[in-house]
């Protein structure tokens, strides 16, 4: 198995500078470097000499790609995607380009427990309840139960993620002020802040995911063996719970694993209308103050996560399934 | 445990929970102080006085750091009145050979050099901050300090020890040294260059050592040097002492001097804002220490100064608070306003100390929605009116004052307009053939179409009947503006005494001037349509779209067929440098409340192409020039209205742009949030504020009863569909 991790670390290297490479080539295609400085800087009474000034302190004065007024390795080190994009292969994320200069390490430490205080809790209540009742509508297919459900699911993917965001908020914290509406706050104090955008969390992912599982459920409950415990006089607990649901791992794993680097980048929607700082609007703010420092980071961090999350998927396969060897 | 004990405890829990249940975001007792609450959507990224231009920064630093002279806080027109110094400095005037000039008011051209001598007040002290806590010998405690020794520490309020000292003359004269400094990129820089003696020649000299000193590192470092990483981690430090500067000098511990090259008696207007605050050096060595920059505990971030308030909590993505600085000097109440301002309560407070909000709390609010229903609830103690909100908030009738709807009267809400002094406008670009050019058949033809875009029916669709209708580059409330019917542009406007505004001419009339134009039904001598085109950066915005709808229907009455050019930034910007478009769309926010700052928009020098200055039109008028060039540095009186007139006559004729709109201004206040009257040029107005803590919480419990009905119900309802279930699972799984 070390084998098999160590080749997919080496594969995942070209992977990734193909990602810096293509995030580079888009930014860099639809920006210059002058309209980074000018939307820093602010355009009213901002000059071309301290435009010029802004690229020089921040290294966007050199050339793009390659440097043909340097020899030898200075050809390739003395160009914008060497010093800013070759220096994240050490996780040296370096400092934000506007001029507030944080640390993009240190912002990113900052913001991954804001999102994971909310994505947390919305990934297991909603692995929890989702797979809960996937599993009672697959127990009860074909029934008045079953059909009620799967029209409810159908409507709820229907509905629009915005629709959640504002319906709750106008009937839980406007019109029945049972949660606040928005914001975020230190230690304990954050639990009013999070009911409301994990209860609108679990409700959006509620009809996809139920849909999915009671597939998953119907096609292992139709299988041989499960008749055969039934025959054997088993109850429906242990069927679903213990039989059933160990076989049905395999495609549930992969769907809630490839979810982790998720929970970690956080949710774009959820924290821009609930006012929490997490990471899923950095990347947002980045690419609206033409932060490229912040994008190429992010992106790179996305990357990472989502191939180590790949990674544990193929690893927990075997430990779920003994037939699946990584080779 | 026994399950029932579990199911106990869980409705235990839950009933807690339930019971507890409230949508007040603040914590309990937060909101019975003197605390004023209110929101931001975008984070301040530059707190250094030096290096921000933009409001929603200015709104925190001009609450900590202090310039010499302010606002007054009720009268109009605004006046400056000194702040930490003795009075306000009269310019002392020398020829060109440096000797004394003693008329009160000379000539620009007699003058070569121009002073103001600026008393500091004694006594006044800097917030609490450890850069100037000193041991016994007297040296600094934070000086040399490792990443060890700030372990924990975020702000500077963290510190355990603190000091202070008292403001000098000399803090002023550093700041001003600070906006020469090319790594700072002072966004005032091109223009304070212009007057002040020796500012340009004090860049070139930091600019050189930044040359040098990058040069040596480079050298040292080889291929692998990273010029940001490298300056990141080892800073220059520049010796703002070092130099000579004549622009700005110290003559004594509580004195300073200004020196300019010309009249410029706009110099004190930029003197209110907060470019000109006092620096500490103190503060300028504790920041540049390589463990303060690790730790990012950074000017850009940390203000010190010797105003009302001190920041005390700066999370950018969450929360900022502010809080009364106790070392804050004598500062009261204005005890005299405008006709009306006792009326309207604004002189309750006279002569009272300030300030009188003891702490500020301002969270992050992304989305406007949330904003403003926390406001409607009394979480928040002031709002503005987003457009979304506008129909549920204001009763605006056609030809009436703008009205508060019953919902907002109920609650006790106060609506305040104001006209902004801004101008939108849309511009012609003068050196272009079709549009620009200075004929009269070329001024005829910008002049129709000005009648045509007709910004009255664009404010009525666009924005909430928000606005003024422009006549001219000078907004309301500025010397030089004139209103009603004699303020009138008599080439594109008529004043309507009935709705008593300002209306277009009729599209007849600018049908006739197309003829006059040479281009009867929109046509070019040749037959072919006019076609003109809207240069704009704006593509994706879904807004934009609409309004370019709007304009190409509207210039179709008079038959031209108007195209929109969209490009990116970069190439929106190369076309608006090299003059290769013809319309564009612009703005611009006064700096000051003078005329001079819209004017210089149109003053030929000042052009965008030639010397890329703000006139981006590029309009050069010799007339327009040489009275802009009067005009610029004489006091308010008849003789600089009657120029001011003629420029206003010149410009009007010759249409370089269509005067589009002033913004008008929609704030709305809860009735415990007092003296809020409107000021568009001060951003340090919450020490003037005063809030009723006690009315602001028994309105929040009103407003803000939880209804559990529903939550209860919802609790039966669930408890209905699942127990019959379990009976069944139950049922099966025994085989019953």
């Amino acid at each position: 198995m070390l084998t098999y991790i160590i080749r997919r670390v080496l594969y995942a290297i070209p992977i990734l500078l193909g990602v810096n490479l293509i995030i580079f080539g888009l930014y860099f295609g639809l920006n210059s470097p002058d309209d980074m400085a000018e939307t820093i800087l602010g355009e009213k009474r901002v000059t071309q000499e301290q435009i010029d000034d802004w690229k020089r302190q921040h290294n966007y004065h050199l050339p793009k790609m390659y440097n043909t007024e340097e020899r030898g390795l200075g050809f390739f080190t003395q160009t914008i995607f060497w010093q800013k994009s070759m220096r994240l292969f050490i996780f040296d994320f370096g400092k934000s380009d506007t001029a507030e200069g944080k640390s993009i390490g240190d912002e990113i430490r900052s913001r991954i427990p804001n999102s994971l205080a909310m994505t947390i809790p919305i990934f297991l209540a909603s692995l929890f309840v989702n797979l809960f009742f996937s599993m009672i509508v697959a127990f009860y297919r074909g029934t008045y139960l079953d059909n009620s459900m799967r029209f409810i699911c159908v409507f709820m993917m229907s509905i629009s993620g915005m629709f959640y965001i504002i319906g709750a908020q106008t009937v839980a914290a406007q019109m029945l002020k049972l949660v606040p509406i928005s914001g975020f706050d230190a230690g304990l104090y954050k639990i009013k802040f999070l009911i409301l955008p994990i209860l609108v969390g679990l409700l959006r992912s509620f009809g996809g995911a139920v849909r999915y599982y009671r597939t998953v459920f119907l096609e292992e409950i139709n299988k041989d063996y499960v008749r055969t415990a039934r025959a054997k006089g088993l109850g429906e607990n242990k069927v679903l719970f213990k039989h059933a649901l160990k076989n049905a791992m395999i495609p549930i794993l992969t769907n809630v694993v490839v979810g982790i680097p998720f929970l970690i980048m956080g949710s774009l929607m959820l924290e821009r209308f609930f006012s929490i700082p997490g990471l899923g609007g950095y990347m947002i703010d980045a690419i609206g103050k033409q932060d490229f420092a912040v994008v190429r980071s992010m992106a790179f961090l996305g990357s990472v996560l989502y191939v180590v999350a790949l990674i544990f998927v193929d690893i927990s396969y075997t430990l779920v399934d003994p037939r699946v060897r990584l080779k | 445990m026994k399950w029932t004990t579990r199911l106990n405890a869980a409705v235990l829990i839950a009933l807690a929970l339930i019971c507890g249940c409230s949508n007040n975001p603040y914590r309990s007792g937060e909101t019975e102080e003197q605390t004023y609450f209110s929101s931001f959507s975008r984070a301040p990224e530059k707190l250094d006085p030096a290096r921000s231009y933009w409001m929603h920064e200015s709104a925190i630093i001009d609450q900590v750091y202090e310039a010499a002279f302010e606002y007054h806080f009720l009268n109009r027109p605004y006046e400056i009145v000194p702040l930490t110094t003795e009075s306000i400095p009269k310019p002392i005037y020398y020829d060109k050979k440096g000797k004394l000039l003693k008329r009160k008011d000379p000539a620009p051209e007699k003058i070569g050099r121009v002073e103001y001598v600026i008393k500091v007040k004694p006594g006044i002290m800097y917030h609490d901050h450890p850069c100037f806590a000193k041991d016994k010998q007297g040296e600094p405690i934070y000086a040399n300090v490792t990443l060890a020794d700030i372990k924990g520490y975020d702000l500077p309020n963290d510190f355990e020890c603190k000091g202070t000292r008292e403001l000098e003359a000399r803090d002023y004269v550093l700041q001003i040294k600070r906006l020469a400094d090319p790594s700072i990129s002072c966004p005032i820089y091109s223009t304070i260059k212009n007057y002040m003696i020796g500012f340009e020649e004090l860049h070139d000299t930091y600019a050189k050592m930044f040359e040098d000193e990058r040069a040596k590192r480079k050298k040292a470092a080889g291929a692998s040097y990273n010029q940001e990483k490298d300056e990141q981690e080892n800073p220059f430090i520049v010796d703002y002492l070092g130099p000579e500067f004549e622009g700005a000098q110290v003559l004594d511990k509580y004195t300073y001097k200004i020196s300019l090259n010309a009249k410029y008696p706009q110099i004190l207007y930029w003197m209110c804002m907060h470019f000109f605050v006092p620096m500490p050096i103190e503060a300028l060595e504790f920041h540049c220490q390589a463990a303060m920059i690790e730790k990012h505990i950074v000017l850009n971030r940390c203000p010190v100064g010797t105003g009302p308030y001190v920041l005390t909590r700066f999370k950018p993505n969450e929360v900022m608070e502010l809080r009364r600085n106790p070392n804050y000097h004598d500062d009261f109440y204005p005890s005299e306003g405008n006709p009306g301002d006792r009326e309207a309560g604004y002189l309750d407070d006279a002569g009272k100390r300030l300030p009188m909000i003891e702490r500020q709390v301002y969270r992050m609010e992304r989305e406007s929605m949330s904003r403003w229903r926390k406001f409607l609830l009394g979480y928040y103690d002031s709002s503005g009116v987003a457009s979304d909100v506008f129909d549920s908030a204001i009763n605006m009738q056609m030809g009436s004052e703008a009205m508060l709807s019953d919902e907002m009267k109920d609650k006790g809400i106060k609506l305040l307009t104001s006209v902004s002094p801004d101008l939108t406008y849309t511009q012609f670009n003068m050196l272009d053939d079709v549009v620009g050019g200075y004929s009269e058949e070329q001024c005829k033809l910008r002049q129709a179409m000005s009648i045509a875009i007709d910004h009255n029916e664009y404010l009525d669709i666009f924005m909430n009947s928000r606005g003024v209708l422009g006549q001219g580059p000078i907004p309301p409330g500025l010397f030089g503006y004139r209103d009603g019917k004699e303020g009138t542009n008599p080439y594109i406007s008529k004043w309507d005494p009935v709705r008593e505004r300002h209306v277009r001419k009729s599209i007849e009339y600018a049908e006739q001037l197309m003829v006059e134009a040479g281009y009867p039904n929109g046509r070019k001598p040749d037959g072919t349509p006019l076609t003109v085109h809207y240069d704009h950066s704006s593509s994706g915005d879904p807004g934009f779209r609409a309004q370019f709808k709007w304009m190409h229907r509207r210039l179709q009455l008079i038959g031209i067929e108007l195209k929109e050019r969209g490009t990116d930034l970069t190439r929106y910007r190369q076309k608006r440098q090299k003059g290769n478009w013809q319309i564009m769309r612009n703005g611009w926010v006064a700096d000051y409340p003078d005329p001079e700052n819209f004017l210089f928009l149109f003053y030929g020098p000042n052009s965008r192409v030639k010397t890329g200055g703000p006139n981006s039109t590029n309009y050069d008028r010799e007339e327009y020039n040489v009275l802009f060039k009067e005009m610029e540095s004489m006091q308010n009186g008849p003789e600089r209205q009657a120029a001011i007139d003629k420029m206003m006559k010149i410009v009007q004729h010759d249409a370089p742009s269509i005067w589009d709109l002033h913004p008008v201004s929609f704030q709305l206040f809860h009735s415990w949030y007092k003296n809020n009257k409107p000021h568009n040029m001060s951003s340090n107005l919450v020490k003037y504020q005063r809030i009723d803590p006690e009315l602001r919480r028994q309105m929040q419990l009103k407003w803000n009863k939880a209804i559990l009905l529903p939550v209860y119900l919802l609790i039966a309802l669930g408890l209905l569909a699942i127990v019959p279930a379990a009976i069944t699972i139950y049922r099966r799984d025994r085989g019953l």
